[in-house]
């Protein structure tokens, strides 16, 4: 608070003679116009933080502003003489969590849509369109790509896990992706199995963001994209593929038939398994690509030298 | 902009766009004093936003985890704060946040005594909530 505070610590001199009628009423003046300064300042310090929850914060610090303020100022300026000067802060960048890879050049940044530019060797419209334009560089065509194939990937190991879900709902324990997941979060419980509905309860309460933040928190960042996609839907799928194997307790909701390790779930976790195996070759195919690209650039330019 | 390699490879949100921690212990200083106020639905929303926006800041989980205990949310509160352990396991505010939650869950009670007759050492406020709830648990 010191930093808002201090920041707007001294009240206009002038607003207080405004309308000049009485002592009180020049009070308040001065005190309105040092409260828009405040405001001033916390949209300021306020449009630092992610948009998410800038209202909030926006919010709380107006009231608390607005309830000390005229306790406030005396003492704002003894903390203003003394405060040491914020450090040049990064440059502001708009957050917005895309699928699409960051691209190395600007062009490639706002070529969300295929160029339209003159000079092509083939149509540069639709999806792919960035591949027949010649305005576009080699290793932006790449990014673009990249993040087309992943996105189309994605999709459909999105769609092959809940189809996984749908069918095979008996909770049981098998490999794939999501094994990792319960993994990570199964560590967190200490084996025990009276803990299994506490944290399904706990996975289901929490939103889609807040769950891939937990995963990165809990040292498994790759898993938090598959967090943020599937939100609550990954909670309760991850709490249901916990099994304690200690654990005495059965879990219900099953079908009369078992499917321990039926073909088709086995098949369906090949198929799971297959879908991440492939966007992994893809990464490291593309990553490869551009490693070599700039070697051979490095290599160049050392040579010229 | 964020992108999902970036997540994925564990870079935060704050990185992105140049949040520094003084910013981040304000904002959760904030949140702090909307949960003494009372306003616990603000807090969570603002503390919500803070573990997204840096997952790997303890003291956001922490916090966290004691707005979701007092609403009532106990298994969320207690992910939250075994999140907050895994960041800062030798914290001892953070361990006796963990202890608070481990208390409210069922059949937790014995973990949350030892962890508590462990904190009852330490100085300060910590060591004493620690002391006092040891105490309040009876033999």
């Amino acid at each position: 608070m010191s930093e808002v505070s201090s920041a707007a610590g001294t009240p206009a001199p002038t607003a207080a003679c405004i309308d000049g009628s009485t002592p009180q009423a020049a009070a308040r003046s001065a005190a309105s116009a040092a409260l828009a300064l405040a405001y001033a300042d916390i949209d300021r310090l306020v449009d630092k933080v992610p948009e998410m929850f800038r209202g909030k914060i926006r919010e709380a610090l107006r009231r608390r502003v607005a309830t000390a303020w005229t306790f406030q100022v005396a003492r704002s300026k003894a903390a203003a003489a003394g405060y040491a000067k914020p450090s040049a802060s990064a440059a502001r960048k708009t957050v917005a969590v895309q699928a699409r890879p960051k691209s190395a050049t600007t062009t490639a940044a706002s070529a969300g849509a295929p160029a339209a530019t003159a000079a092509t060797t083939g149509s540069t419209r639709g999806e792919w369109g960035f591949l027949n334009d010649a305005h576009t560089s080699i290793e932006d065509k790449l990014f673009l790509f990249m993040s087309k194939v992943q996105k189309k990937n994605d999709d459909v190991l999105a769609a092959k896990m809940r189809e996984y879900r749908d069918q095979f709902v008996d909770k049981k324990s098998g490999g794939g992706l999501l094994a990792s997941v319960a993994s990570a979060v199964k560590s967190v419980v200490p084996g025990s199995g009276v803990l299994l509905d506490a944290l399904e309860q706990g996975l289901k309460s929490l939103g889609g963001p807040l769950l891939g933040a937990l995963v990165s928190a809990l040292g498994l960042p790759q898993l938090a994209p598959l967090a943020l996609k599937l939100g609550a839907d990954a909670g309760a799928f991850v709490a249901s593929q916990i099994d304690s194997k200690s654990s005495s307790t059965s879990t219900t909701s099953a079908s009369a038939d078992e499917k321990t390790g039926s073909p088709d779930e086995k098949l369906a976790m090949l198929e799971l398994q297959r879908l991440v195996e492939k966007q992994n070759q893809m990464f490291n195919c593309i990553s490869n690509i551009l490693r070599n690209l700039h070697e051979t650039g490095m290599n160049t330019i050392g040579n010229i030298r | 902009m964020l992108t999902m390699e970036e997540i994925a490879r564990g870079v935060t949100l704050a990185e992105a766009t140049g949040m520094t921690e003084e910013l981040g212990r304000f904002i959760a200083r904030l949140a702090a004093g909307e949960m003494a106020a009372g306003r616990l639905d603000t807090a969570r929303e603002i503390l919500e936003g803070l573990a997204v926006t840096n997952p790997r800041d303890a003291a956001a989980w922490a916090l966290l985890a004691q707005v979701e205990r007092r609403q009532g949310r106990v298994e969320a509160a207690w992910l939250c704060a075994e999140a907050a352990a895994r960041l800062a396991p030798e914290d001892e505010q953070v361990r006796l946040v963990r202890a608070e939650v481990l208390l409210a869950l069922p059949d937790e009670g014995e973990r949350a005594r030892s962890e508590l007759s462990a904190l009852a050492a330490t100085p300060g406020p910590v060591g004493a909530r620690a002391r006092a709830l040891v105490q309040a648990l009876g033999p």
